[in-house]
């Protein structure tokens, strides 16, 4: 059992009732750290065994795994 | 005698061509008739133009010079009339060619050694480099920056990214809110990527007595410091989309974010990012990214060719790409191209070599400083962003009809558009 961080995109029909698709994916195991409503984006983390589940939710439009970005080190000349 | 009016010369018909005085074409047509005789002269011209056009032998070509020379008479010039030829090569022989080249080229330059090129500002401005001056800096003047009545004002610009130097006296006094989205950060910069890229697109005139120009763009802004960065300069998805989030809920009409990720041939764009920026477009946010710096073959310091592909964000559709030129407006070497279809081109270009901004006092990683000169598409997207902020500012435009003024007013290239997209970013007079 290992924790991933996701992101999770609203349907577009759903941003008004964003909440009750955070509650749901909150009933279906995904840790929700934040609703993002301007955007229509969730994001929080899952059990990586149940993230696939996530997409059979109503209103959910992706789910996507954190990708982290990482600048160039600061000393370097191309940044 | 002229040997010029020689109606043998090479390069004339042999016929001359008489101008009248103007409102004394018929005084001037009497006297040549009483010169040459009237069979001999073609008038068809004569009440257009006050031109007449004869075959004169050699005594009466003497007497028409010396009517030119009397200026109370109202014969004022003759010319030996010259061959015309189609315009094509075909009607004139090689030798004639190399000649009218060469002549060509003697009269471009003396013409340009008594009078300066005529080429236009613009083409100049692609063969010569620009150069910090004491006023501005190279990236200010090829984007028209400094030569603009706009400075930001009554628009919020959005910087996501390592943060700010919060103690930096270029921003004293300045109206900025902030946020760390990295936990266990707060929003101080100790990176300096961030107050690079602030100092560029939001920041004003260099405090450094020893080099006081301006740097900065939008320099009447209002700030928003999102950091969504580590000062290890690293950050995910989660703390971008929230900051996203946050600048879009403080009305910020637009985001600049020097970071992303690279991509592969052949890879899409991630759907979920352009979900989130047609939203901000409908909010009126436009957001502005970095294409990234992988292009450099760094064994031979050339650009890969074809170059690395837009990296992610930016290369989302509803994103604006940014590519990164030199100061002789070329691009350069590690900045990506257009590779991947589907959202993955290039839009604009700004200046990101050796652009002169400010850097974070309390800078860890690299050496505390106030100014810092770095490259990169990092650099080129606060130009951008600042410039947005500006043409926001003059046309009162957002979201998608802002991103079409920026793609309007770009000052096109002559480097193909898959390395930058509509050209060089302009600001508004």
């Amino acid at each position: 059992m290992s924790q991933m961080n996701i992101s999770v995109s609203v349907k577009d029909a759903h941003l008004a009732t964003i909440e009750l698709v955070s509650q749901k994916l909150q009933a279906g195991g995904m840790n929700v750290s934040q609703v993002l409503q301007s955007i229509g984006i969730i994001s929080g983390s899952i059990d990586s065994n149940l993230m696939n589940t996530l997409s059979r939710i109503e209103g959910v439009k992706q789910v996507e795994r954190e990708r982290t970005y990482q600048l160039a080190p600061p000393d370097s000349d191309i940044q | 005698m002229n040997d010029n009016l020689s109606p043998r010369s090479a390069q004339t018909t042999g016929r001359h061509i008489v101008l009248m005085k103007e409102g004394e074409e018929a005084a001037g047509m009497a006297e040549l008739r009483a010169m040459v005789g009237a069979g001999e002269i073609d008038d068809s011209a004569m009440s257009r133009i006050g031109v007449a056009v004869v075959s004169l032998d050699p005594n009466q070509l003497h007497s028409v010079n010396m009517a030119v020379a009397d200026e109370a008479r109202p014969i004022v010039a003759i010319e030996a009339e010259r061959m015309m030829y189609a315009i094509g090569h075909n009607s004139i022989d090689s030798d004639t060619t190399n000649y009218l080249r060469g002549y060509r080229e003697g009269v471009n330059h003396l013409v340009d050694s008594l009078i300066g090129s005529k080429l236009d500002s613009q083409q100049q401005s692609t063969i010569s480099a620009f150069v910090n001056d004491t006023d501005n800096t190279w990236g200010l003047q090829a984007t028209q920056v400094s030569e603009s009545s706009y400075s930001g004002g009554g628009i919020k610009v959005a910087v996501l990214d390592t943060g700010l130097d919060l103690t930096h006296p270029d921003f004293v006094g300045r109206t900025i809110t902030s946020q760390s989205f990295i936990s266990g950060e707060d929003v101080q910069d100790l990176n300096g990527h961030g107050t690079h890229c602030i100092g560029t697109a939001c920041g004003f005139q260099s405090s450094d007595p020893s080099s006081p120009m301006r740097y900065g763009i939008a320099y009447e802004a209002e700030i928003f410091v999102g950091k969504v960065l580590s000062n290890q300069g690293s950050g995910g998805d989660g703390g971008i989309l929230a900051g996203i989030n946050w600048a879009i809920d403080n009305g910020c009409q637009i985001i600049s974010m020097s970071l992303g990720a690279a991509t592969l041939p052949g890879e899409s764009y991630r759907e979920f990012y352009e979900d989130v920026a047609q939203r901000a477009l409908r909010q009126g946010t436009i957001i502005i990214a970095a294409a990234g710096n992988d292009s450099q073959n760094r064994s031979t310091g050339k650009r890969f060719s074809p170059p690395k592909p837009v990296g992610s964000p930016a290369n989302c559709p509803s994103i604006m790409a940014v590519a990164a030129l030199d100061s002789s407006l070329q691009i350069a070497s590690f900045s990506n191209g257009s590779i991947n279809p589907q959202g993955g081109q290039i839009d604009i270009a700004a200046p990101g070599v050796d652009i002169y901004s400010t850097w974070s006092t309390d800078a860890a990683g690299a050496k505390p400083s106030r100014y810092r000169i770095i490259s990169g598409t990092s650099m080129a997207t606060p130009h951008v962003a600042g410039v947005a902020a500006l043409h926001a500012e003059a046309t009162g435009k957002r979201g998608v009809e802002l991103w079409t003024v920026l793609i309007q007013q770009a000052q096109r290239l002559s480097l193909p558009s898959v390395d930058v997209g509509n050209g060089l970013v302009q600001a508004p007079l």
